[in-house]
């Protein structure tokens, strides 16, 4: 078994208003990576790329130990895939759609197709086109759970759903979680859907992976440090420091790499640290894709 | 035929089966109007619905089946299933002809009976009236690879107009030619040299039609 589900490396595509920037990224075997960026960062090309959907102009693209885009067909039969902006169709019901995807998916799991479709509160009977946008959401993902993907591909599902929708949709990925051989890949421009199931994020702007690491390390190494300082004192010259806010004495520094090795360093240069505090993974996000656009290394 | 093929294509059939029954039913009302009565505005009030569902037909497959799965972004759930761009052509051409064909043939065999049953009609007439069938086929055909090519249907309602034109042109040729008005007239069955010519010319541009879509779908980067 790969010990990668995924692996993109130097991907570059070039659009006529956009470009991918030869990013590189790694999705280990039994991993939740969320995917987070802003509308237009580049999720979605990333994602159609890795599915095959969208053809690279430079790099290789190995999924479940497939050369996409050559080998998509292979690749695709281990793959769960649900979108925004995917639709199913409209004059068709949901039973018809599960029978199609059971007919051509041999992992079809019905028993397993039949409880999420009581989860999600779905009658199989109902045309798609009656649906609202939470429950279309609801029966993709079944459609794509109930075949036993060993990799789900979801690329904003939770956009533009209410939050009761939202939820079970959260919940049902918890759920699924449970398999530690399923990779899954959560794009979404919500940090807080991401922060609940992930274990891997990569944040991605304009085009580029800023950057690509354990959920926990991200907790971890990012603090917000209450400082005081001398009047007249400058912090250019302090290391770490991503974003600095304030007036006066009392300032709020952010720092992508705290350890009390630097807590020490930020001492000894004469700051008075009041307080450490953790930072929430829309915080983390704002702040390197700030420090990004200001031009700071990270 | 690869098992993803078949699967692509009875799902299209499957989709667009309410549509099918009303244009294979609308035809076989065209047609029994054509058997029933020798009454020449019945003949040809049948006469004009065939052609007329023909034509119809052309443009609502290519909207329902082709357009629709970008406009409607069916495309996406499709091409996220294990299916690769060319499986997704020959799937799409397939279901759209056979799906055309089926009224299509309908239209060519009653025409055949008809005109080989009736002591009023020259069975020379067989020979124009299935070019003009083929010249219908062609036509779809190349709407349809237009509307699969372009994806939208601005290109199909494009392609619409010049078979629709190309079509009265083709008509008004053929009646130019003399070879052809000569038989239409006659009640020789066997086709001539310049009518083997045409139809060999129209199934030419038919598979270089469905060759091209097949190629150019082939050598697309992004399907959605």
């Amino acid at each position: 078994m790969n010990s990668h589900a995924v692996e993109l490396r130097n991907v570059g595509k070039d659009y006529k208003y956009f470009r991918l920037n030869d990013i590189s990224l790694s999705l280990p075997t039994g991993s939740i990576t969320g995917f987070i960026g802003v509308n237009g960062a580049g999720k979605s090309t990333t994602i159609r790329i890795l599915l095959g959907l969208v053809h690279q102009d430079r790099g290789s693209v190995q999924v479940l130990g497939q050369t996409m885009p050559d080998q998509q067909v292979l690749a695709k039969r281990e793959i769960g895939y649900v979108s925004e902006d995917m639709r199913l169709y409209p004059k068709a019901n949901l039973a018809w759609h599960m029978q199609f995807i059971q007919s051509i998916y041999p992992n079809w799991d019905q028993a397993y197709a039949e409880h999420l479709l009581k989860r999600f509160d779905l009658r199989a009977e109902q045309k798609i086109k009656g649906l609202s946008h939470g429950q279309r959401v609801k029966a993709t993902l079944l459609l794509a759970l109930a075949h036993r993907p060993k990799l789900l591909v979801l690329d904003e599902p939770t956009t533009g759903l209410d939050p009761v929708a939202r939820q079970e949709v959260l919940s049902a990925l918890m759920e699924v979680l449970a398999d530690e051989q399923r990779t899954i890949l959560f794009s979404s421009h919500n940090t807080l859907d991401v922060e609940q199931i992930s274990d891997q994020v990569a944040f991605i702007d304009q085009g580029t992976i800023i950057e690509a690491t354990s959920k926990e390390d991200l907790l971890d190494l990012w603090r917000r440090l209450r400082v005081r300082i001398e009047p007249g004192q400058s912090l250019a010259e302090l290391p770490h420091i991503v974003q600095q806010q304030g007036n006066g004495q009392l300032q709020s520094l952010i720092t992508n790499r705290y350890s009390p090795e630097l807590h020490q360093i930020y001492q000894q240069a004469g700051l008075e640290i009041q307080a450490v505090e953790y930072l929430t993974l829309e915080e983390i996000f704002v702040a390197s894709i700030q420090a990004r656009r200001e031009g700071k290394t990270l | 035929m690869n098992s993803m093929i078949k699967h692509l294509v009875r799902k299209d059939w499957q989709i667009n089966r309410t549509m099918m029954v009303i244009y294979i039913g609308a035809m076989l009302i065209a047609n029994l109007m054509l058997l029933a009565d020798p009454n020449n505005i019945v003949f040809g009030i049948g006469v004009i619905l065939i052609f007329t569902i023909l034509f119809i037909l052309c443009i609502h497959l290519t909207t329902s089946n082709v357009i629709s799965e970008y406009s409607q972004k069916t495309l996406t759930f499709i091409m996220s299933l294990p299916v690769s761009a060319r499986h997704y052509a020959i799937a799409k051409l397939t279901a759209n002809l056979s799906m055309f064909c089926v009224p299509w043939l309908m239209a060519l065999v009653s025409s055949w009976l008809i005109i080989l049953t009736r002591d009023t009609l020259p069975d020379g007439l067989t020979a124009l009236v299935s070019l003009g069938l083929v010249e219908i086929l062609l036509s779809y055909c190349l709407i349809m690879m237009l509307g699969i090519v372009t994806e939208s249907q601005h290109g199909a309602i494009a392609a619409m107009a010049i078979a629709n034109l190309g079509f009265q042109g083709f008509l008004w040729g053929m009646l130019k030619i003399p070879a052809i008005a000569q038989h239409r007239n006659s009640n020789e069955l066997a086709w001539n040299s310049t009518e083997l010519s045409i139809l060999a010319l129209q199934l030419v541009v038919i598979i270089g039609l469905l060759g091209t879509t097949l190629l150019i779908q082939q050598r697309k980067t992004n399907f959605i």
